[in-house]
């Protein structure tokens, strides 16, 4: 009986969370297939219910790094294995943090990362870890106020990606050398430009930028030129991440006051909402091996990861 | 602080939690009640029994939440769209989907202004309606609330919250009795995501229950090693009123006010499991006992990300970050789910609601992609007890800089809020409280 039951949450929920209906971008193309509906299965894969974001896959798939609000009045990355199924604890990523750290980003080799550590007053810095030399850089922007954040490693482990304003009000991508002595302007446009993730060859860059009105999806070139605008969309589209292959792309968008998530290919065609729920669904990224998705999902006011495969 | 106990409580989702009460040499509520309540008139023009104020504090972006400005340059709108509200030709952000869809429930100013742009002082001018210069301190709403009506059941004013609202620097000082001294100070309540309540000022010695807190020789031994440990001279109001402290301490209903495990799942995963959400069902469950004054704070600290900070609304940095992923979500959905709840209850027409930061922030974006504090404009929203729900009460320019209607005063917030609990122009007067504060006579 209680199998059964749980037979029936789970389909439920199910359906819930991978739309059947037509909820899309602007009512593109929106629905995933129902043979895919059939084959997605929803996984919790944390069950404390803290806030949670920017969830990423480390260990060729086999853990997921996040950011977690452990206490009240900190952020922590946390590590969990990935086992669907099972009920695994997560631990402290860094056990003896006693300020904030979140945003993790790991290059193709997950002994070199980056995260922001917030070390003064709304000031953060660049944590540039390198476990193989036991070498730990830091970019420091000094001043007062700094608000980096929203960092990402190159695959090839050369440079880290970030957002961060510049003098005059709008806020840049920038791209910061290794060793954190070095960094390079990559969008100068107006308004706010941020959530940068690189493809998997590290040839190109998909972030969010305001530049057209409200949060849209971009994809540049890793250089910073040819940025193109493939969302277009009225609302609200961040956190965008390439799939393994690069061909598409995972996001979050706001329809009609709904978090949820959306894939769509890397030129912005073919648009297709990958959760339906009425709680928030956010942050997204891809299993290495491009058959699972991750991300935060609010139910019944708890935050925990799921996950989802697709095909 | 002494701790004398500690007790267990259940919580949701079948977790056991352990609960918290602490005593300290503060009891300021200990203090108060050797004033058995003010009431010269009669409170039979009350319409609120309770007001519960919700302190959004650091400052929330009234730009980016209810008074949006899609038509002004890029580098004011900030980067969110707007959406319709149950209002006619209204538009919120598109970060709060759920208030924006409940405002048939409330009413909403929009042309705050405060009278000071730092952190501590504006904090002051939000409760108490005056500057915190010069000195003594006005006393603020809830103080104010407290002297009328008096000690019952529970100590008439309650904060929510941590510690008194303050910066990295130091705390507000408007956030008690101010020239009327500590006996009018609130009792604080600690609430965390899990729904665990700590009273900070209650902590009774390990190893007691509350069933042996009822053990009145217990608990008056306990007390008296409290009082002959403080070092402060108003401590001998412990002599007088410790009958009444033992009363709250011991009562079994107060006691089951604070524990929110009583509560479903259902009405618990609606608010939330955050810290500002199980405060605002705590905040609704002593709205039901007809606690006169509940004080709700966002957060201790204002600072949005600053280490050993617990994430207030001062967006200097990463307001278009935050406020999306974080403090916008969590606002929307714990202020709708207390709404819906009080009027589920019966409770909207006796229950005041008002939730507003210090100010707002600043309509051009800053040089760090952000805002900074503005307390020239911003927002107020209330609901219940008389309030005409389903109104926008004043009007801001196109850039959400300035009212281009009459503002609506610091001492105005506190007089509509006080006159709706039937302390009306003669009462405060009689008080020497808010004389000029006018009633924001659209709402009501």
């Amino acid at each position: 009986m209680r199998t059964l039951l749980s037979l029936l949450v789970l389909t439920i929920f199910s359906a819930r969370v991978l739309g059947s209906d037509s909820g899309c971008l602007e009512d593109q193309n929106a629905t995933v297939s129902q043979r895919q509906t059939n084959k997605n299965q929803v996984t919790k894969i944390t069950f404390d219910g803290r806030l949670k974001h920017d969830p990423v896959f480390v260990d060729d798939g086999k853990s997921i790094v996040y950011t977690s609000l452990e206490k009240f009045n900190q952020l922590c990355l946390m590590k969990v294995p990935f086992s669907p199924g099972h009920k695994p604890k997560p631990v402290r990523f860094h056990g003896a943090a006693n300020t904030s750290e979140l945003m993790a980003s790991f290059s193709k080799n997950p002994d070199i990362y980056a995260f922001l550590r917030n070390n003064g007053n709304l000031h953060f810095e660049i944590i540039l870890e390198n476990k193989i030399t036991g070498k730990s850089t830091s970019y420091n922007p000094g001043g007062g106020f700094a608000g980096i954040r929203n960092i990402s490693y190159a695959p090839d482990g050369q440079n880290v990606i970030f957002a961060f304003p510049n003098q005059n009000g709008p806020q840049q991508i920038q791209a910061l050398s290794k060793d954190g002595k070095s960094n390079l302007l990559l969008t100068n446009s107006e308004g706010v430009n941020g959530c940068p993730k690189y493809s998997p060859d590290g040839k190109q860059i998909v972030f969010s930028s305001s530049r057209d009105g409200d949060f849209d999806i971009f994809v540049m070139n890793s250089d910073g030129s040819m940025p193109v605008n493939v969302s277009k969309s009225k609302g609200l589209e961040t956190h965008p991440c390439f799939s393994p292959d690069g061909k598409q792309i995972a996001f979050t968008a706001i329809r009609n006051g709904h978090y949820n998530i959306y894939l769509m290919n890397a030129d912005g065609s073919n648009v297709r909402k990958l959760t339906k729920h009425p709680e928030v669904d956010d942050y997204p990224c891809w299993s290495p091996d491009g058959k699972t998705i991750v991300w935060v999902g609010e139910r019944e006011g708890q935050k925990d990861l799921y996950s989802i495969e697709i095909n | 602080m002494l701790k004398i106990g500690d007790f267990q409580s259940n919580s949701c989702h079948g977790l056991s939690r352990r609960s918290f009460l602490t005593a300290s040499a503060a009891l300021p509520f200990v203090g108060a009640s050797h004033l058995s309540g003010h009431s010269p008139i009669s409170v039979s023009s009350a319409k609120a029994k309770s007001v519960i104020f919700i302190f959004l504090w650091g400052g929330p972006s009234h730009l980016d939440t209810f008074d949006p400005k899609p038509e002004a340059p890029i580098d004011y709108r900030g980067p969110f769209s707007t959406i319709g509200t149950t209002i006619p030709g209204i538009r919120f952000s598109e970060l709060v989907p759920k208030l924006a869809a409940r405002t048939d429930k409330f009413s909403l100013v929009r042309s705050n202004v405060s009278l000071d742009q730092g952190h501590p002082g504006a904090g002051t001018v939000a409760t108490t309606g005056y500057k915190e210069n010069p000195e003594p301190v006005h006393p603020c709403f809830g103080s104010i609330a407290a002297r009328h009506f008096g000690e019952k059941e529970f100590p008439p004013y309650l904060m929510l919250g941590k510690g008194v609202p303050r910066d990295v620097v130091r705390p507000i000082k408007g956030y008690g009795g101010g020239r009327w001294g500590k006996a009018y100070d609130p009792f604080m309540i600690d609430c965390n995501e899990m729904g665990e309540v700590n009273v900070p000022a209650l902590k009774v010695l390990k190893g007691l229950s509350p069933e042996r807190l009822q053990e009145r020789s217990t608990l008056t031994k306990s007390l008296e090693t409290i009082q002959k440990s403080v070092d402060n001279p108003k401590a001998n109001y412990w002599s007088t009123t410790q009958s009444k402290a033992i009363s709250l301490l011991t009562s079994p209903q107060a006691l089951q006010s604070l524990d929110l495990s009583k509560e479903t799942e259902k009405v618990r995963n609606a608010y939330g499991q955050t810290s500002f959400g199980q405060s605002l069902l705590l905040a609704r469950r002593l709205a039901e006992k007809e606690v006169p004054y509940i004080h709700v704070n966002w957060s201790e600290y204002v600072e949005a990300l600053t280490p050993n900070t617990d994430f207030g609304w001062d967006t200097h940095i990463h307001n278009f970050d935050m406020l999306p992923n974080r403090h916008c979500p969590i606002l929307d959905r714990a202020l709708s789910a207390l709404l819906d709840d009080l009027e589920d209850r019966g409770l909207l027409d006796t229950t005041l609601v008002c939730c507003m930061g210090e100010f707002g922030r600043t309509p051009k974006i800053n040089n760090r992609a952000a805002r900074d504090h503005w307390p020239q404009c911003f927002f107020s929203i209330w609901a219940g007890a008389g309030i005409k729900p389903g109104r926008v009460i004043g009007q801001s320019d196109a850039k959400a800089a300035l009212p281009v209607t009459d503002p609506v005063k610091p001492t105005a917030v506190g007089a509509t809020l006080l006159d709706q609990m039937g302390i009306n122009s003669i009462v405060r007067a009689e008080l020497d409280v808010l004389r000029d504060g006018e009633l924001i006579s659209d709402l009501v």
